[in-house]
């Protein structure tokens, strides 16, 4: 007999074949298992808000008794229950994450068709259908990237791409994903498939790459670059979707190395490439994409932070879900800690983490070499959650990586860091950081007023991005560029990729001494004050 | 005055004073009652306090980066002045490089620093290193260890192939393994059969350090 199971927030029954694991079938619904299901990073929490289950010793050391008693557990560890069901924490973060799907209308057209726009991210897809007409978003919907299954950064699942095996899995599975997500906007929607002609996909090299269909051994190993980084155009029969016919899908160039057609898109979304003045584009992940630029020139690197700033690696580290502190702040000498959810704190997330080193660093508590000074070796945030030593190094390596590829972009351009307009963050985590904690620990060696967080670029770009497209294509193009759809090009685009340059941070000398100099933290972050001469 | 000049090169060094440490140095070296011999010990002595504040999580990588280039800068200064004895009684050599398909040099030049001030002659083959020219080196300077860097997952499998290069000659006995890297782990180090992982420069120089024998 086959067991049926409710999902929240989705208001949903998952029905689990015969046999099937509750971690399959909630896998196969797009819950995310950050560690593999191993018990090891509480990622995978669920309440439970119909049925009686007994927590396991995994699950009574993760959770308070408190937690447990409200129903908190660990989906890895969970045996199925017939009507059992379960909210599920990472969709009760995700939907109240507006900044990766906004629905910002573009400019109109006069066309009556509609376009999908798809930023494609290592870990969670966002596709939104617009009317062209009127430049209106019509429906958003997200999923998590099924790819995760493969490996949760993008390492790893080149790395599983290198037989074929593994690389059709993971073009199949992202393929089906993005095919599923504009079946669903369609109908969800109402609108006749017919109406729809293009969709516009953005996501980093790795995903553009495995998206199109192209081999990606070239990333995995130096010097990271691919000559098949140019704009595709793919058609929905090839990409083996149903339901929607004569769709067909571009997807945006890659910049060079790691830098992707999302943070093309970012440029599209910030005009960086038209600005007489120069500005940062700065998307802060486990990747580090960068752009420093005007309309002469653009310069664009990748640099590899860790996975600090979302929480990973960090002893208490947990993503923004209920039970993170996602803010910490002094109040008359004493730590204040926010906490997502009606919840006591049970780990601390990326914002939270950059918050309570500025906090630590204000109270003397870590000294500008990152160490702890307190006796008991930790920084206390709440009577269960505190950092480690081993949390601050952590934090330094991702903020160092960071700052010195900015540091040394700047460098390159002979551009200082006072002549830089605007320092545009992209991306989650750089809409949720707290922009003076970015700026206590040297995550961002810029002034309040030159920073702008300016939400999911990637989606808005790739939006802009659909209005462009229109009329440039054309099918005798198609046709003598058969063999190598490289040759395919968008002018406004191309005039973009031509001016960027891709700078290899890997392959400098001056990066290393400079990151090594970035681990510290800034010794104050008062500005000194005005002392009139005697 | 003997004691005192070595605790002042310790000191210096701990205090991370370039200047300070190369000025000792200078005096050892003028002075008739002390050897070079001496200032290489205390620098060791020092090195091993670098090294075990670094890992109790003290110091991080600036102070360990630091200490290891004055140490160097010291040394160069030193090793000329050693006697032929001295010279001679260096603990072994090692060879080192990043793997294959890597180009990252930071850990590794971290760990170079260590070995050579503990005592260790140590050949460099740089970076993106095929595993052919790891198995050369070691045919060619028969070293007490080899040890390989690796930051990338998908450039792992070069160092289990300088594992089986090194296995199929039947160099084993003579010459030891090591890998570390934040590709590596202790797991993958008992699966491809290297003797050792080392989580830090400062753990690999000691794991050497228990091979010589």
């Amino acid at each position: 007999m086959s067991l049926r199971i409710g999902i929240e927030p989705q208001s949903r029954w998952l029905t689990l074949a015969a046999g099937e694991s509750l971690r399959d079938a909630l896998f196969r619904a797009g819950i995310e298992f950050p560690c593999g299901g191993k018990s090891l990073c509480g990622g995978c929490q669920v309440q439970l808000l119909a049925g009686e289950i007994e927590p396991d010793t995994a699950e009574k050391e993760y959770f308070s008794a408190e937690d447990i008693a409200s129903g908190w557990r660990l989906a890895c560890r969970l045996k199925p229950q017939n009507g059992m069901r379960l909210r599920i924490e990472q969709w009760q973060h995700r939907a109240a994450a507006p900044i990766l799907s906004d629905t910002q209308s573009i400019e109109p057209g006069c066309e009556e068709t509609y376009r999908i726009a798809i930023d494609l991210g290592t870990t969670t897809v966002v596709a939104q259908l617009l009317n062209m007409a009127t430049g209106e978003v019509l429906s958003v919907v997200s999923r998590l990237n099924p790819q995760a299954a493969y490996g949760a950064d993008l390492m790893s699942r080149i790395d599983y791409a290198r037989n074929d095996e593994g690389f059709a899995q993971l073009v199949n599975t992202v393929r089906d994903c993005a095919g599923a997500m504009i079946s669903e906007l369609i109908h969800s929607s109402g609108i006749d498939s017919a109406l729809v002609d293009r969709a516009i996909l953005v996501g980093n090299t790795a995903m553009h790459h495995l998206f199109s269909g192209i081999d990606v051994a070239p990333l995995a190993s130096v010097p990271f670059s691919t000559i098949h980084g140019g704009l595709r155009r793919l058609e929905s029969a090839e990409l083996g979707w149903k339901g929607v016919d004569e769709l067909a899908v571009w997807v945006l160039p890659c910049l060079g190395g790691f830098v992707g057609g999302d943070v093309l898109a970012g440029l599209l979304a910030t005009q960086l490439h038209r600005e007489r003045e120069t500005s940062l584009l700065v998307d802060l992940g486990t990747n580090g994409e960068i752009v420093l630029g005007n309309r002469q020139q653009l310069i664009c690197a990748s640099t590899a932070a860790g996975p600090a700033f979302e929480g990973g690696g960090i002893l208490m580290g947990m993503q923004a879900a209920a039970g993170a502190i996602d803010a910490v702040e002094l109040k008359d000498g004493e730590l204040c800690c926010h906490v997502i959810g009606q919840q006591s704190a049970r780990g601390i997330c990326g914002s939270g983490l950059v918050d309570a080193v500025a906090c630590g660093l204000e109270l003397g508590w870590i000294d500008p070499s990152g160490r702890i000074t307190r006796e008991d070796k930790r920084i206390p945030l709440t009577s269960d959650v505190y950092l480690s030593q081993q949390d601050i190094r952590q934090l330094q390596l991702a903020k160092a990586a960071i700052a010195a590829g900015i540091e040394l972009l700047c460098a390159q351009m002979a551009v200082s860091k006072e002549a830089v307009i605007n320092v545009f963050l992209a991306g989650a985590f750089g809409n949720y950081v707290d922009v003076s904690s970015a700026m206590r620990i040297g995550l961002l060696e810029f002034t309040q007023h030159q920073i702008k967080p300016v939400g999911n670029t990637a989606l808005q770009g790739a939006r802009l991005a659909l209005g462009l497209a229109s009329d440039v294509y054309d099918e005798q193009l198609r046709e003598e560029a058969a063999d190598d759809t490289d040759k395919v090009q968008l002018p406004e685009l191309t005039a973009i990729t031509e001016k960027v340059v891709h700078f290899s941070l890997g392959e400098s000398q001056a990066f290393q001494s400079l990151f090594i100099e970035k681990t510290k933290f800034p010794e104050s972050s008062a500005t000194p004050e005005y002392q009139p001469e005697v | 005055m003997a004691h005192d000049l070595k605790e002042k090169l310790k000191e210096a060094l701990l205090d991370l004073n370039n200047d300070a440490t190369l000025d000792y140095v200078q005096q050892f070296l003028a002075a008739d009652e002390m050897t070079a011999k001496q200032a290489v010990d205390s620098i060791a002595e020092a090195l091993e306090i670098v090294g075990r504040r670094f890992q109790e999580g003290d110091w991080f990588l600036g102070e360990l980066v630091y200490a290891g280039t004055i140490a160097k800068e010291a040394m160069d200064v030193l090793t000329p002045a050693l006697t032929a004895d001295d010279a001679r009684a260096n603990c072994g050599t090692v060879v080192v490089g990043t793997i294959e398909g890597d180009m990252h040099d930071l850990g590794k030049s971290i760990f170079i620093n260590y070995a050579r001030s503990a005592g260790f002659d140590v050949i460099d083959l740089g970076v993106d290193v095929p595993a052919e020219t790891f198995l050369e080196a070691v045919n060619e300077h028969e070293p007490l260890a080899v040890g390989m860097c690796c930051l990338l997952t998908p450039a792992a499998g070069g160092v289990g192939r300088v594992v089986e290069l090194i296995t199929e000659r039947d160099l084993r006995a003579r010459t030891k393994i090591i890998i570390g890297g934040a590709a590596m782990t202790q797991a993958f180090a008992d699966e491809i059969g290297a003797d050792a992982y080392a989580p830090d420069a400062v753990t690999g120089t000691d794991i050497i350090r228990g091979w010589v024998g």
